[in-house]
C-alpha cells in the first residue's frame, strides 16, 4: 500500500492522514508545493520529511513547535529506532563519499585519514552497521581496510608522525602488524635453503629459480624490519595513554616486548644473507667450469652472464684484506675475493659482446617480469603508493610472488589466475581519482592530486 | 637501489620526460609503467646488438620459461562467436598459449602504450613505443585482440551502461569515460597496425566499433559539460554584469532571486563596483 500525499497546505486533516500513514511505517510518496522534491520514504522519515517542509513553509512558531514535538514521540516510538541506532546521513555520505571511493582508488592515505575519522568517533554499534553495509557490497569491514591501510603506508615509509594513532587504533593495528612480522618471518625460515644442508642445483635454471625465492624472502624481511619499526613507533605512541580506560587485553596489546621478534629477525637476515652468498658462490664455480667446457651459445651466454653478475656481487662481499666475519666458514676461506676477480676479468675478456648481451636480456626480463607480476600496495595490487611519485624507494618497490609464477591458462576458470593481471590494461582505467564536486553556487572537476579532470576529459575529443 | 642500472634510469627519464608532468605522477604509480619502460630499453638493446642466429638461441631460452608465457585471444571470453574478427588457432588443441622474445617485447609495449592512453596526454601512445619487425607480428595479435576484449567487455557490461546513465556527480561516470578513451584508443590502434591486411569485412567490423565507441564517448562527454555549464545558467540568472562575485548555495540564490522579482529585496555593492563579468569556478 501506498499514500500519495502533496504538502500543498499544513491543514490538520493532511496532518492526521500523514501521521497515520507514516506511523504505521507505510512507504509514502511525499511532493512539496512545486513539485520540486519528491520522494519515497518509509514511516518516520516520511512524518520527519513531511514536517520539515511544513515547518519551512509555516510562519506559527507554535505549529513547529508542535509539529517538532509530534516528530519526537513518533520516532521514538519506533521500535527499529530503539534497538538499534541508524547510520546517519553524515556517516553514510562519509562512507559513500570519501571511505569507498578512496578504497577503490587504492589511495591508502585518504583512505585512512577518514577511517580515523570515523573509527575514532563514532560508536561500536555504528560501526557494525557500517561494517555490515560494506559487507553487503562485498567489501572488507572498517577495521580490516584501517589495518591495511596502516600498513600499506607504514611499507611506503610514510611518516607515522604526520598522523598520529588513536589509542583505539593502537589496540587494533599493533597485532595485526606483529603477527603479519611473524609470518613472513615463518616463511623465510621453512624455505629449504635455510635447513643447514647443502643444496645442489643441476643447472643453471635450477639455480635460478633458487635465487628468485632467495630474492623474494629477502625483500619481504626487509619489509619485516620496516613493519617492526612501524610497530615499535606504535607502541611509543601508546605509553601515554591514560591506563584506566583499558581492558587487560588492551594492556596487554601496548605492553607487548619487541626485542625478543627483532633480535630473531635479524639472525634470520643474516643467515639468508650468508645462505645466498655461499649459494652465489657455488653457482660461480658451477658456471665457470661450464664455460670452459661449453660450446652451445645457450650455455655460454647463461654462463657469462652468471660469472659477470656473480663476480660483481661476490668481489663487493668478500675482502682478503678485512678479518674473517661469516659464521660460515665456508665464506671466510683466504684469498677467496683475489681468486673471483681473477676468473671474472678472463671470462669478460673472452666472451666480449656476449657479457653486453647477457646482460641486457637479463636486466630486461628482470623488468618485465616485475611489470608482469608485480603487485603495488594500492589499488588491489595495480597500483604503488603515492610514494612513487616522490622517491626512487617508493617507485621501486613492488610485492612479488614467493614462488617462480607459472603462467596459467584462461581457460582454467578453475584454478585463480597468474598471472593475476592477464592484461593490466583490461583494469586500469577503473584507478580514478578525478571527482565532479558541487562548490558553493557552481560545479567544478576537482583537481585531485592527479590530474585536472576538466582538461583530460575535453582533449578525448581532439 | 637494487636492480637499477644508470643507463636504465636514464632510458627511463628520456620516455617519462616527455610526458607532462601531471601525468607523469599518475603513470609512474601504475604497476608496470616503469618496469616495462624499463624492459622494453633492456630488451630493444638487445635486438641491436645481436644478430639473427643469436636471437634464435635467446628466443629458445625466452621459450623454456613458464613465466615468460603470453595467453592470447582473450577476447574469445567476451565476444560473439564467428564475428569476421574472430580469432582461430594455429592449428587443432591450439591453447592460443605464445613464448618468446616477440611476445615479450609485444606485450611491453601494448601494455605501456594503454597506461599512456588511459593516463597520459599524448596523441598516439602506441606511436611511442612502435615494435621492431622483430616482434611486429605478435604486436598486431595483441593489439587486436585487446581492441576486442576492451570492446565487447565494455558493451556487455551492465554496469557500464548504469554508469553512463547514472548521476556525474559519481566518480563511476569519469572511470567509464576513461575506459572509452582506453577501448577507443587501441581500436585505432588495431586499424591503423591492421591496415592493407585485415580483409574489408574486418576492417568494416572495427570501423564500426570505433564509431560506436565515439558516438557513446560524444554523449557522455555532453553530459558532463552540461552539468558543468548548468552553474552558468544559474548563475546569469541571479547574479547581474556587475555585481560582485557571490559564492553561496543554489538555494540561496533561488531564494534571493525570487525575493528580488517581488521586490523585497535589491542589491547594494559593497564598496568599489566591479565591472567584470560574474566570475566563474570551474
Amino acid at each position: 500500500m501506498s499514500a500519495l500525499v502533496t504538502s500543498r497546505k499544513c491543514g490538520p486533516i493532511r496532518l492526521l492522514l500523514v501521521l497515520l500513514v507514516g506511523g504505521c511505517g507505510v512507504r509514502c510518496t511525499i511532493r512539496t508545493k512545486d513539485s520540486s522534491d519528491r520522494r519515497k520514504c518509509n514511516g518516520p522519515w516520511a512524518i520527519s520529511f513531511f514536517l520539515a517542509k511544513q515547518n519551512a513553509m509555516t510562519s506559527f512558531p507554535g505549529v513547529r513547535i508542535l509539529f517538532g514535538l509530534l516528530t519526537c514521540v513518533l520516532i521514538g516510538n519506533q521500535p527499529v529506532f530503539a534497538q538499534k541506532p541508524a547510520a546517519n546521513r553524515k556517516l553514510m555520505k562519509m562512507l559513500e563519499e570519501d571511505v569507498i571511493p578512496a578504497y577503490n582508488a587504492g589511495d591508502s592515505s585518504a583512505l585512512l585519514d577518514v577511517l580515523v575519522a570515523i573509527v575514532t568517533r563514532v560508536e561500536s554499534t555504528r560501526l557494525k552497521m557500517l561494517d555490515e553495509l560494506l559487507e553487503k557490497r562485498q567489501l572488507p569491514s572498517l577495521a580490516e581496510m584501517l589495518v591495511e591501510s596502516r600498513i600499506a603506508l607504514a611499507q611506503q615509509d610514510e611518516m607515522l608522525k604526520s598522523r598520529k594513532p588513536h589509542w583505539r587504533e593502537i589496540v587494533v593495528a599493533l597485532p595485526a602488524v606483529v603477527k603479519r612480522v611473524q609470518e613472513i618471518q615463518q616463511v623465510a625460515q621453512a624455505h629449504p635453503a635455510m635447513s643447514g644442508q647443502r643444496l645442489e642445483p643441476k643447472n643453471f635454471m635450477s639455480y635460478q629459480e633458487l635465487f628468485w625465492e632467495l630474492h623474494v624472502l629477502e625483500q619481504r624481511l626487509a619489509n619485516a624490519v620496516r613493519l617492526l619499526g612501524y610497530a615499535a613507533d606504535l607502541k611509543k605512541f601508546g605509553e601515554g595513554v591514560n591506563r584506566n580506560q583499558l581492558s587487560d587485553r588492551e594492556k596487554r596489546i601496548l605492553d607487548w616486548d619487541d626485542s625478543m621478534v627483532t633480535e630473531e629477525l635479524h639472525a634470520v637476515m643474516t643467515d639468508l644473507h650468508e645462505r645466498s652468498l655461499e649459494l652465489r658462490l657455488q653457482r660461480f664455480d658451477f658456471a665457470f667450469d661450464t664455460i670452459q667446457d661449453a660450446s652451445e651459445f645457450k650455455n655460454r651466454f647463461l654462463a657469462v652472464y652468471l660469472i659477470d653478475q656473480d663476480g660483481e656481487l661476490l668481489g663487493k662481499a668478500f675482502n682478503d684484506n678485512l678479518p674473517p666475519k661469516f659464521k660460515r666458514e665456508i665464506l671466510n676461506e683466504s684469498g677467496l675475493a683475489r681468486s673471483i676477480r681473477a676468473k671474472v676479468v678472463k671470462v669478460r675478456h673472452e666472451a666480449g659482446r656476449l657479457v653486453e648481451q647477457s646482460r641486457a636480456l637479463h636486466q630486461g626480463l628482470h623488468w618485465w617480469m616485475r611489470g608482469r607480476y608485480g603487485r603495488g600496495p594500492d589499488g588491489g595490487g595495480l597500483l604503488k603508493s603515492t610514494e612513487a611519485i616522490r622517491t626512487p624507494a617508493g617507485l621501486f618497490g613492488l610485492l612479488m610472488p614467493v614462488e617462480t609464477p607459472k603462467v596459467t591458462d584462461p581457460e582454467m576458470t578453475s584454478m585463480s589466475s597468474i598471472p593475476e593481471f592477464r592484461r593490466r590494461h583490461h583494469y586500469h582505467w577503473m584507478f580514478e581519482t578525478r571527482r565532479i564536486q558541487t562548490v558553493g553556487l557552481g560545479r567544478k572537476v576537482e583537481k585531485t592530486r592527479v590530474v585536472n579532470a576538466e582538461q583530460t576529459e575535453i582533449k578525448y575529443f581532439y | 637501489m637494487r636492480g637499477v642500472s644508470s643507463t636504465t634510469t636514464k632510458a627511463t627519464r628520456a620516455f617519462t620526460n616527455a610526458l607532462i608532468p601531471q601525468d607523469r605522477n599518475v603513470l609512474l604509480r601504475l604497476v608496470g609503467f616503469y618496469e616495462y619502460t624499463n624492459a622494453l630499453y633492456r630488451l630493444e638493446q638487445l635486438l641491436k646488438i645481436s644478430t639473427s642466429e643469436e636471437l634464435i638461441a635467446i628466443n629458445q631460452l625466452i621459450e623454456e620459461r613458464d613465466e615468460l608465457a603470453v595467453f592470447t585471444n582473450l577476447a574469445r571470453f567476451v565476444e560473439p562467436e564467428n564475428t569476421s574478427l574472430t580469432q582461430h588457432g594455429l592449428g587443432p588443441g591450439d591453447q592460443f598459449e605464445r613464448r618468446g622474445l616477440a611476445w615479450v617485447l609485444a606485450l611491453a609495449r601494448v601494455e605501456l602504450a594503454m597506461m599512456v592512453a588511459g593516463f597520459g596526454t599524448l596523441q598516439d601512445p602506441f606511436e611511442a613505443v612502435r615494435p621492431t619487425r622483430y616482434e611486429i607480428d605478435a604486436y598486431k595479435e595483441l593489439i587486436l585482440d585487446g581492441a576486442k576484449t576492451h570492446y565487447w567487455a565494455l558493451v556487455r557490461d551492465p554496469s557500464f551502461k548504469a554508469a553512463t546513465r547514472g548521476s556525474v556527480m559519481n566518480p563511476a561516470i569519469l572511470a567509464a569515460s576513461r575506459r572509452l578513451l582506453v577501448a577507443r584508443t587501441i581500436i585505432r590502434a588495431a586499424m591503423k597496425a591492421g591496415f592493407g591486411e585485415l580483409s574489408p569485412d574486418q576492417s568494416q567490423e572495427l570501423a564500426y566499433h570505433r564509431k560506436k565507441m565515439d558516438a557513446i564517448q560524444i554523449r557522455l562527454y555532453q553530459k558532463i559539460q552540461s552539468y558543468l555549464e548548468k552553474y552558468v545558467e544559474l548563475s546569469s540568472t541571479v547574479q547581474g554584469p556587475e555585481t560582485r562575485f557571490v559564492q553561496a548555495c543554489d538555494r540561496l540564490l533561488r531564494a534571493e532571486a525570487k525575493e528580488r522579482v517581488r521586490g523585497r529585496a535589491k542589491i547594494t555593492p559593497l564598496g568599489e563596483r566591479v565591472t567584470k563579468s560574474t566570475q566563474i569556478i570551474r
